[in-house]
C-alpha cells in the first residue's frame, strides 16, 4: 500500500480522515480543559496564600 | 485492604496517590491508542461491503461504548455518594460528566460521518440514534444543573439524583437495535458465541476500547484533582503542600 492510497481510503477517504480529525479534536479539548482548569485553581490557592500570609 | 480504601478515600492521601499514577497513565494511554491506529488504519484490511469506510468503526465504536460505560460508572458512584456520603464519589461523578458528553458527542458525529456513504444519509430519528442524542442532553443536563445550584453539597446531591434517573436510558440505548427496526446494525461484537467480526478487525476494535478506557481514567483523575483542589481550598494540608502543586 502507497502513501496516497492510504490517503485515498479506497475512496472514502474525506469520511475516514474527518471522523479521525474530530476525535484528534474531542481528545485534545479534554486534555487541554483538564489541565487548565487545574492551572488555573493552583494558581488562585496560590495567590490566595499569598494573600492571607500577608495580613497575619 | 479495607484499610487502604478507607484512607485512600480522603483527599490529600487521593491526590498524591493519583498524582503518582497520572504520569503512567499517560504514556500507556499514548502507547496504546498508536497501536490500535496502526492495526485499524494501516494493518487492517477493507471490508468487503464497506470498503475502507469502516475504519470510522474504531472511533465510533469505542466512543459509542464509552458514552454508556461512563454513564454506567457516574451512576455506579452517584449511588455510593448517596448512600455512604463519600464525597469523592460526588467528585468522580461531576468529573465524568464532560467527558461522557464528548464521546457521546464523537459517537453521534463519526456515526452520522459514517452514516452518509454507507446508509444515504446523515441522520435518522430512529431509536438508537435517537436515544444516544437523549444520552448527550442528559449529559449536558447534568453539567449545567451542577453549575447553576451555588451550594456546591447541594448540587452534588442534586445531579446525583439526576444520574440514577437517567440511567434508564442506558438499557434503551443499548436494546434498540433490537426492539425496534432501524438502520443501526446490530451488536456484531458482544454476541458471547462468536463474534462476527474477523479477529484482524476485532483486534484493533478492542485495543481503540483499551485506548480510550485509559484516557478516560487519565482525564478524570486530572477532573478529581482539580475539584479536591478547589473543594479544599481552605485546609491546612493544602496550605502545608502548597509549593509542591
Amino acid at each position: 500500500m502507497t502513501f496516497e492510497q492510504f490517503l485515498y481510503m479506497g475512496g472514502y477517504g474525506d469520511y475516514v480522515w474527518s471522523s479521525y480529525s474530530l476525535c484528534f479534536i474531542i481528545f485534545f479539548a479534554n486534555i487541554a480543559t483538564a489541565i487548565l482548569n487545574k492551572r488555573n485553581t493552583i494558581k488562585m490557592i496560590k495567590t490566595r496564600l499569598e494573600n492571607t500570609s500577608h495580613d497575619t | 485492604m479495607f484499610q487502604f480504601f478507607f484512607k485512600l478515600a480522603a483527599a490529600p492521601n487521593f491526590y498524591r496517590f493519583s498524582s503518582k499514577l497520572l504520569p503512567w497513565l499517560a504514556v500507556s494511554t499514548l502507547l496504546v491508542i498508536v497501536v490500535g491506529l496502526y492495526h485499524g488504519l494501516w494493518l487492517a484490511p477493507a471490508d468487503y461491503q464497506q470498503g475502507d469506510s469502516y475504519r470510522i468503526m474504531f472511533v465510533h465504536v469505542p466512543a459509542a461504548w464509552m458514552s454508556m460505560f461512563i454513564y454506567i460508572m457516574m451512576a455506579g458512584s452517584a449511588a455510593i455518594a448517596l448512600i455512604w456520603r463519600i464525597k469523592l464519589a460526588d467528585l468522580f461523578v461531576i468529573s465524568s460528566a464532560p467527558i461522557g458528553a464528548s464521546f457521546t458527542l464523537l459517537a453521534l458525529a463519526t456515526g452520522s460521518i459514517w452514516g452518509k456513504p454507507m446508509w444515504g444519509t446523515w441522520w435518522v430519528w430512529d431509536a438508537r440514534l435517537t436515544s444516544e442524542l437523549i444520552l448527550l442532553f442528559i449529559y449536558v443536563g447534568i453539567i449545567s444543573l451542577y453549575n447553576a445550584i451555588e451550594d456546591k453539597r447541594s448540587a452534588a446531591k442534586a445531579i446525583g439524583i439526576l444520574t440514577l434517573v437517567g440511567l434508564v436510558n442506558i438499557p434503551i440505548i443499548h436494546f434498540s437495535v433490537e426492539w425496534w427496526s432501524t438502520l443501526h446494525q446490530g451488536p456484531t461484537v458482544s454476541k458471547l458465541d462468536a463474534p462476527s467480526i474477523h479477529l484482524s478487525m476485532l483486534i484493533p476494535l478492542l485495543v481503540m476500547a483499551v485506548g480510550f478506557k485509559l484516557f478516560y481514567l487519565t482525564i478524570v483523575l486530572l477532573r478529581m484533582q482539580n475539584h479536591i483542589l478547589l473543594q479544599e481550598k481552605n485546609s491546612t494540608w493544602l496550605a502545608r503542600k502548597a509549593d509542591e502543586l
